[in-house]
This record gives structure tokens, C-alpha cells and sequence, in this order.
């Protein structure tokens, strides 16, 4: 039993790493957490479905899984272009409120369209992993992989210094040539597309999908972020996979109806006593 | 009161007063369920419109005092004013509780975790046996007040507008106190606040606090109208409509306050369309409001705008200060 | 002079009787008011409840009927709403309910007006229990479920120990609750006995505890999107016990879902659903005809419960509650879904419960 509730805590931190990057790096350049970020997770899922059973052939073989995933990024890596061209609009008004509420807004919007152009009942994906041992490893490898891919984009690439300038500061970075605009556009773009090819990971994995899934996996995920560190790529890494554990330990120890609960504890309890998280970001108070 | 404003308040009063006088029992129970929301929403008004804390999970205090209420009147014999007494303090305490590790945090973190919060609320009360687990209670005996014993819809109607009366009231009357300056200022900038002496963590516990007793008292009231009580009424999506009746009717301002709600709850149960169309249409009215009119529909006559998000700058500047024309 | 005066007098009266005979001959108008989930997470069983009742109303002859629906979004609130507006709308009798959640808080609001109430969908024995003597009900409720399934799981399957797992959701608590008492009386050992959250996929910590308990079977009081999930994963995991499905299982996403493979290694435990019932067909056939679509699972129980309703009114005479009231207590009679007759709290008699297994894809007796 044991080994099986390890084997589910790792599969859930998997995921929750994958979305807890994404929230993290977006909150490292324009200090909001982004609220749509769950739906981009669940956007993907159902681009993937719709774009597999568009392509002929049986959906299980490479090319329709190629193409499958490569809609997926596209379209997803648009939504999130479209989202932060949305909020720029608003950044420069007033309240420090406004970009958060139309981020909420933002994710009305997604989710009932997803809601009215899919329908209610969950849907079956039409690719499944395997239902053997090689569904977690497949899935971990993947997640380990990307996330991999992100860190060393970030930390080392020159886009990835930008990145962090913007975080750092608009206006200097601004004066120094950089288009901050443009890099944000492409932050939000790939963030979400990492987003979007988890949601279609999930699918594959789980085998069905619905419109609801993105809040309480964004919930989780935002948990997962401030848990490792906001800012903090390997802090997502590390947040999401202790979360995972904690959930999954934790449903075995109080009952699966308990897990919610637990989790969220868990973030007032990390923000009560160490809200830089594990690895540690400044949380400035900036009202 | 501002001219323009009154006499859209009289013709409020007047709707107000024609549907009980109407006798029709559609339009009383309809009417109920506005009153309590706007109830809600005028709580709410004092922690997000007056002292600018994003709470997305305030239905967790009106859950609180709902529970509070239905188990005192379903296992004791207490007397329904005690127990309306002890919802409101016990949501209260919780306010206290969650506020003290939070407030201090920024606007987006508050954000997530009010709404945490709000689940957490929602799971207990679903999981406890002694809360009725997912059927919940009902069946609850009427409230005695001396020796009347409320049963009547109608009673509740107009329980239900004189505690919108006296929240409007209470608003009004506190927002021009010290307390409720200090409120405006540490929302237009709390660095500035804090130098003239200010407490803001005091001030915003205050404003969460009070915010909570009073969604305790509504959630009192609201489990006597429907006489059961149910952990489904408590979910992220009611705190979103309460959020919208305030954001969209406009923060602070009273009158914006009861218009928004009409415009979340009243318009749409009129046509009783399709549920998901009317969230799609909040969501795209909220993404508008925040391009165009982040102020809501009713310009509140207090508010001064505050500054440019100093986190733009990235420097935190001396000039702070500065105003932008209203607009 | 006579005969003329004779003939006037034999025409009067002929007249008169004539118009006598047609006043009392006028149908009587009748308005059922149906509170139904058109919006919301069962708006696709209250959209069958709504034309499973239109296919009644059309078959009837003696009557003017006129069909009233107002949604109760499946919540406590806006189901108070709905029946409010329906009691100021003056209906005659109320049929309908599928969320119990809807019902329960509305049902003392029928009582306090004196509207006779027929529930055909709502499926939580408090509905009756609580002793309204207007309330009635045309579906077996999960007090009748229990036993069924208890019966398939001890006597059966012989198994001695057992999990159940439920979804927090009202209905299928009680549900749980009721089996694992039978089970208890019964001597059998119930192991693990918990609750998932809804719209959640990843179920590795319930099978990781059943894996190493080991119970004889397992019962999932779930609805078909968690069912399918958690057999999946268990099946996947190795699990060689007995898995058991309740009503809320039966739907064919549950074999999408799940896969055909998985499907045809677990039972449902379920009233029968519409296509089963062989005096069903012409039912089947006029709702087909006038909607173009298959009739939803429950919606024979609803096709049903208008019938008994206008009979009783019928027998009645009138739309007067007490001798309403009195026809349905006394009512007897074969609707489409088998046997008809109240008992004393005005629950359907006897519930009809079977097994069902899937076979090419579909859901069959075994």
C-alpha cells in the first residue's frame, strides 16, 4: 500500500509541478498570479480531445497524437497571448484590483464556453495511456522533462534573463531596450501552453475530462507554488511534489472526502509561518 | 444624499414596499432572496468597497452563521435571538482567525486564500455528520420572539428589509467615522497611511471582521426564511456573486451596492435563463467593467482614485501621492 | 292544438336534459405544475422528466390538462422559488422533483397550500418518511435500493467483507448509509467505508487501501464519471474481487469511460430502466415519434406518475385535495414500470430492483 500511495502522491505532483511552473514564472514578471491559468490546463484537455477525433485514422497512432498535441500548444499558446493582451489593457488603471478580477472574469469566460461548446458530462479522451506500470513513469518522465526544459530556459537563456529583468523592474529593463511588452506576450504564450499540454497529459492519463476540471487543480497548483516558493522554478518543482505526497498520505490517513481540506490548510499554514515558501521568494507587500 | 441618487432610492423603496403589499407569494420569495443577497453584498461593500480587500470567499461567514443558527435551533432549545446573536459573533471569530495570517499578505494572495477558505467551510460542513453532512437539516423550528412565533413569508420579507436598512445605516454612519477614513486612506496608499500613524493591519482586521459578523447575521436570518439548511447554497460560485453585485454595481457605493445586486440575482431569476449563459455573461461584463469602468456602475462619492500600482514602477517613489483625474 | 302543444313541451325538455347533460359533461381542466432541473447539473433528466409527462398528457382524453414547469436548478433555494411560483400560478397538483435537495424544503410549502404532490424522480426516502399525507411517490427510493443490493453482494455473491465508497452527494450517503447497516446486521464485514470528492479523477488512494484490505466485493455509490474512473483504476491495480454499481452508474458514458473491457467485468444494481419495462414500448414508441430522441432513463417513472395523477383526479371528480388524496391512497392500478400502490406514507409499494451487466456495449439482464 504503501508503494501505491507513493506511486499516486509522485502522479499528482507531476501534475501540480506542471501548473504550479507556469504560476510562478507568470508571477515572477508581472507580480499578479494569473487566475485563468487552471483553464488553460483544462482548454488544452479539450483542444486535445476535439483535435483528435478530427484527425482520421484511429486516434492512437502517432500522427493524430502529433497533431493532437502540436493544436494543443498552438491554440493554447494563443489563448495565453490573448489573456495577457486582455490584462495589459487593464494594468494601467488604478486599482490593484482590477487586473485580478478580470483574470476572474477571464476564467468565467473560458470555462462556460467550454461548458456550452463541449457540453456538461465528462467526456472520454481519446487517447489512454497504457494501464500498467508505465503510466506513471511515462507521465513523471514527461513532467521531469519539461519542467527540466524550463528551468534551464529560464535560468540560463537570454530570454529567460529577460524574463527575470522584467520581474525585477519594468522601467529600467524598458530603458535598457528590452521590449518588455513582447515578453511578457511570450511568457504568458508558453506558460499557458505548458498548461494546455498538461491538460492534455491529464487526458491521456485519466481518460476523461471535464469542464470543471481547471479549478481545483489551478487551486492546487497556486498551493503547490507558494508551498516550494512563489518565483521559484525549483520551488514549484519541489511544492508540487510534497504537495502530491501530502495529499495522497493524507487522504490515506483522514479519508479521501478530507483531502481538499488538508491541502488547503496546508497554504494558510505555509503563509502563516513561512509565506517565501521552502525555497524562498520575497512576498512584498505592494498595495 | 446626493440629488442625483434619490430619487432612484425612492423608487427602490417603492418596489420595496409593492411586493409584500402585492401579496404575491412568487414575487415575496424572490424578493427574500434579493434582500438577503444585498445583505451580503453591503458586507461585503465594507471589506472590498470601503476597505479594499479582495475576499472571493465571503459566503464561508454566511455558511458560518447559517450553521451556527440551524444546529441551535435543531439540537437545543435555545431561543432563535441568542442564536442570531452567536452566529454573528462565532463567524466573527473565524474572521478574526483567518485574518490575522492574512491580511497582511498582497491583494491576488488574499485573493486565493479567502477562497480556500470558502471551501474549506463548504467541505466540513459537508463531511460532519453533526452539520447533516450533504442532505443537511431541515425541518428547523420556527423563531419565537416573545410570544410570537414567525411563520409567515412575509415576516421574513420585511426581516429581511429592515436588516438591509440597518446594514445601509450602519454603512453609511461608519464610513464617516475615523475608522472609516482610516480605511479610505490605507486603501489609497498604505505607506502613506502607516507614517501618519495608522495601524493598516488593525484597520483591514476591522473591516474583515466586521464584514464577517454582519455575513454571520445574514446567514442567520437566511436559515429561518428557507427553514433547512443545505452545504450546496455555499458554494465558490455564491461568493462570486456576491462579488459581482458589489464590483459591478460599484465599490462603496451604497446605492451601487442594492443596484448590483438587482442586476446578479433579480434580472436574471426574472427570465430564469439558462445558468451557464448568465456566468458567461458575467465574466465577459466583469472583463468590460475592469477595461472601461473599473469603478462599477455607480461612482462612489467618497472614493478619491488611488495611485498608479506602484509595482509598475517597480521603485517604491516618494510621490506616491500622486492623483490621477477621476476618471 | 294538443299535439302541437304536446311536441313544444317534449322539445323543451329534450332541451333542457340536453343542456343539462352537456354541462356535466364538460372536462375538467386540470394544471399540473412541474418543478424540474432545466438548468443546472441534471438539466438532462429534467429535460426527459418534462417530455416523459407531455407523452401522458397527450394520451389523455378526459381531460384538459395543462403542464406548468418551473426549474428548480437542482437547489434548495431556486426550488422553493420554482414551487412558490407554482402555488401562486393556483396549480391543482404538483408532479415532478428529481433532486431531492429541490424537494425536501419545498415539500411543507405543497403541505401548508393543499396541493396533492406526486414525486417521480426524486429518489431520498425523507420524501415520504416525513408523513405529508398529500406526498406521494411513483419510484422505489434508496430505503428499497438497499436491500437489492445487499441481496446481490451477501446472498449472491456470497461475499463476507466489503468496502463501500460514496460521493459525499446527499442521495447516495444515505444510500451508503442504509447498506452498510443491512450489511452490518447481516454479519459482514464492511472494512473501508468513505467518501470522494465529485469531478475528481485520481482515485490511487482508495484503491491503494482497498489493494491491501482485500475485501470479498466492493460497492461504489457513485455516479457514472467517478464509477467508471475508480473501477478502471482498481481493475488496472489488480483487484479480483466483486464490483458493484448503484443507479447512478447506468449511463453509457460509464462504458466510454471506463472501456468496454472494464465495463463487462462489473454489475449495476438499478430500478429498471425505461427501455426495459415490455409494457414501456408504446411509451417508448410515442415519445421517439414526437421528440425524436430516446426517452431518458427515468422518464417512464414521470410518464407514469402523470398517469396516476389524472386518474386519481379523475376518480375524484374533481381537483378538491382531500378527495384527491383520498384516490391516491386507494389508487391500484399497472402503470409502465410495473405495479402501482401506495402505502401508508404514500411510497410505491414495491420496488423493483434487477441486475445488469454490459454486453456489447449496452446494458443487459445477466
Amino acid at each position: 500500500m504503501l508503494l501505491q500511495l507513493c506511486i499516486t502522491g509522485l502522479v499528482l505532483g507531476a501534475f501540480y509541478a506542471l501548473i504550479a511552473v507556469g504560476y510562478t514564472v507568470i508571477y515572477g514578471t508581472v507580480r499578479l498570479l494569473n487566475f485563468a491559468h487552471g483553464d488553460m490546463y483544462m482548454l488544452g484537455a479539450f483542444v486535445g480531445f476535439t483535435a483528435l477525433m478530427m484527425v482520421p485514422g484511429s486516434p492512437a497512432s502517432i500522427l493524430p497524437i502529433v497533431a493532437g498535441i502540436t493544436a494543443t500548444v498552438v491554440a493554447i499558446a494563443f489563448a495565453g497571448f490573448v489573456v495577457r493582451v486582455v490584462l495589459e489593457r487593464i494594468d494601467s488603471k488604478n486599482d490593484v484590483f482590477s487586473p485580478i478580477i478580470a483574470a476572474v472574469g477571464i476564467s468565467l469566460v473560458f470555462q462556460n464556453s467550454a461548458l456550452h461548446i463541449w457540453g456538461t458530462k465528462p467526456l472520454a479522451f481519446p487517447v489512454q495511456l497504457e494501464q500498467d506500470f508505465t503510466k506513471p513513469l511515462i507521465t513523471l518522465a514527461v513532467a521531469l522533462l519539461m519542467i527540466l526544459a524550463v528551468d534551464l530556459w529560464v535560468s540560463r537563456s537570454r530570454f529567460g534573463m529577460a524574463m527575470r529583468a522584467v520581474g525585477i523592474d519594468h522601467n529600467a529593463v524598458r530603458l535598457m531596450g528590452i521590449r518588455v511588452d513582447r515578453v511578457l506576450y511570450v511568457t504568458f504564450a508558453v506558460f499557458s501552453a505548458i498548461a494546455g499540454v498538461t491538460g492534455f497529459l491529464a487526458g491521456a492519463y485519466y481518460g476523461s475530462i471535464q469542464f470543471s476540471m481547471g479549478f481545483l487543480l489551478g487551486l492546487k497548483g497556486f498551493t503547490a507554488a507558494v508551498l516550494g516558493g512563489i518565483g521559484n522554478v525549483r520551488g514549484a518543482l519541489l511544492g508540487g511534489f510534497l504537495l502530491g505526497m501530502i495529499e495522497a498520505f493524507g487522504g490515506g490517513a483522514f479519508g479521501t472526502n478530507w483531502t481538499d481540506v488538508i491541502v488547503f490548510s496546508c497554504l494558510i499554514f505555509v503563509l502563516l509561518v513561512k509565506p517565501t515558501g521552502i525555497l524562498g521568494e520575497t512576498v512584498v507587500e505592494r498595495m | 444624499m446626493r440629488s442625483r441618487q434619490f430619487p432612484i432610492w425612492i423608487f427602490l423603496a417603492i418596489v420595496a414596499i409593492a411586493i409584500p403589499v402585492s401579496g404575491n407569494g412568487y414575487y415575496l420569495s424572490v424578493g427574500t432572496t434579493v434582500l438577503i443577497f444585498a445583505v451580503l453584498a453591503v458586507g461585503l461593500n465594507v471589506v472590498l468597497g470601503y476597505a479594499g480587500l479582495l475576499d472571493l470567499g465571503y459566503v464561508a461567514f454566511f455558511a458560518i452563521g447559517s450553521y451556527v443558527t440551524a444546529m441551535l435551533l435543531y439540537y437545543t432549545e435555545l431561543p432563535f435571538l441568542l442564536a442570531f446573536i452567536l452566529s454573528g459573533i462565532t463567524a466573527g471569530l473565524f474572521g478574526m482567525l483567518v485574518g490575522a495570517p492574512t491580511l497582511r499578505l498582497r491583494t491576488d494572495y488574499l485573493a486565493i486564500v479567502t477562497i480556500g477558505f470558502g471551501e474549506i467551510v463548504r467541505i466540513v460542513a459537508t463531511n460532519l455528520d453533526i452539520t447533516g453532512g450533504p442532505t443537511g437539516l431541515y425541518g428547523l423550528r420556527q423563531p419565537v420572539v416573545g410570544s410570537y412565533t414567525i411563520t409567515e413569508p412575509i415576516a421574513y420579507y420585511w426581516i429581511a428589509l429592515g436588516m438591509l436598512m440597518v446594514g445601509l445605516s450602519f454603512s453609511a454612519m461608519i464610513r464617516r467615522t475615523k475608522l472609516g477614513a482610516a480605511w479610505a486612506y490605507i486603501r489609497y496608499d498604505e505607506e502613506v497611511a502607516q507614517a501618519v500613524g495608522i495601524n493598516p493591519f488593525l484597520v483591514k482586521l476591522s473591516a474583515y471582521g466586521l464584514g464577517a459578523i454582519w455575513g454571520g447575521f445574514a446567514g442567520s436570518i437566511y436559515v429561518v426564511s428557507v427553514g433547512a439548511i443545505s452545504p450546496t447554497s455555499f458554494t465558490f460560485g455564491q461568493s462570486l456573486l456576491i462579488v459581482m453585485s458589489v464590483v459591478l454595481g460599484g465599490q462603496g457605493s451604497l446605492l451601487g451596492v442594492v443596484v448590483g445586486t438587482l442586476c446578479v440575482i433579480a434580472i436574471p431569476e426574472a427570465f430564469r435563463a439558462a445558468e451557464s449563459w448568465r456566468l458567461l455573461g458575467f465574466g465577459i461584463a466583469l472583463i468590460a467593467l475592469m477595461l472601461w469602468r473599473p469603478t462599477g456602475l455607480i461612482r462612489d462619492r467618497f472614493k478619491v482614485d488611488a495611485p498608479s500600482n506602484p509595482a509598475q514602477s517597480g521603485v517604491p517613489s516618494v510621490t506616491t501621492g500622486a492623483r490621477h483625474a477621476e476618471g | 292544438m294538443t299535439k302541437i302543444r304536446l311536441n313544444i313541451l317534449a322539445l323543451s325538455v329534450a332541451l333542457v336534459a340536453g343542456s343539462v347533460s352537456l354541462a356535466g359533461a364538460e372536462p375538467l381542466k386540470v394544471t399540473i405544475g412541474m418543478p424540474a432541473p432545466i438548468t443546472g447539473p441534471s438539466a438532462n433528466f429534467g429535460d426527459s422528466m418534462v417530455k416523459g409527462a407531455q407523452i401522458a398528457i397527450d394520451q389523455e382524453k378526459n381531460m384538459q390538462v395543462v403542464l406548468n414547469v418551473q426549474d428548480d436548478a437542482c437547489d434548495a433555494q431556486q426550488g422553493v422559488n420554482a414551487v412558490n411560483k407554482l402555488i401562486t400560478d393556483k396549480v391543482d397538483i404538483v408532479i415532478g422533483f428529481h433532486c431531492s435537495g429541490a424537494a425536501l424544503p419545498s415539500l411543507p410549502l405543497l403541505n401548508r397550500a393543499r396541493i396533492p404532490v406526486i414525486v417521480s424522480q426524486a429518489l431520498h426516502p425523507s420524501i415520504t418518511e416525513q408523513g405529508f399525507p398529500g406526498v406521494f411517490r411513483t419510484i422505489s427510493t434508496t430505503a428499497q435500493e438497499a436491500p437489492a443490493a445487499v441481496k446481490i453482494l451477501s446472498d449472491q455473491w456470497g461475499a463476507k467483507s466489503f468496502a463501500l465508497i460514496h460521493d459525499n452527494t446527499a442521495v447516495q450517503k444515505n444510500l451508503l448509509q442504509q447498506k452498510v447497516q443491512l450489511l452490518k446486521d447481516k454479519g459482514g464485514d464492511v472494512v473501508y467505508q468513505t467518501a470522494i470528492t465529485p469531478s475528481t479523477t485520481e482515485f490511487g488512494v482508495n484503491v491503494a487501501k482497498i489493494m491491501s484490505l482485500n475485501p470479498d466485493a466492493v460497492f461504489l455509490v457513485l455516479y457514472y464519471p467517478e464509477a467508471a474512473q475508480m473501477t478502471k483504476q482498481l481493475i488496472a491495480a489488480g483487484y479480483k474481487g466483486k464490483i458493484l454499481q448503484c443507479v447512478a452508474g447506468v449511463d453509457p458514458n460509464f462504458i466510454k469511460i471506463a472501456g468496454e473491457k472494464v465495463a463487462e467485468q462489473t454489475s449495476f444494481v438499478t430500478q429498471p430502466v425505461t427501455s426495459q419495462f415490455a409494457a414501456a414500448k408504446p411509451f417508448i414508441e410515442a415519445y421517439e415519434a414526437k421528440f425524436n430522441e430516446r426517452p431518458g432513463v427515468l422518464a417512464a417513472y414521470t410518464y407514469d406518475a402523470v398517469n396516476v395523477g389524472l386518474a386519481a383526479i379523475h376518480t375524484a371528480g374533481s381537483t378538491d385535495f382531500d378527495k384527491v388524496v383520498a384516490a391516491l391512497k386507494a389508487y391500484s392500478g399497472a402503470g409502465v414500470t410495473g405495479k402501482i400502490e401506495f402505502d401508508a406514507k404514500g411510497q410505491l409499494k414495491t420496488g423493483v430492483f434487477t441486475r445488469l451487466v454490459v454486453r456489447n456495449g449496452d446494458f443487459v439482464e445477466p
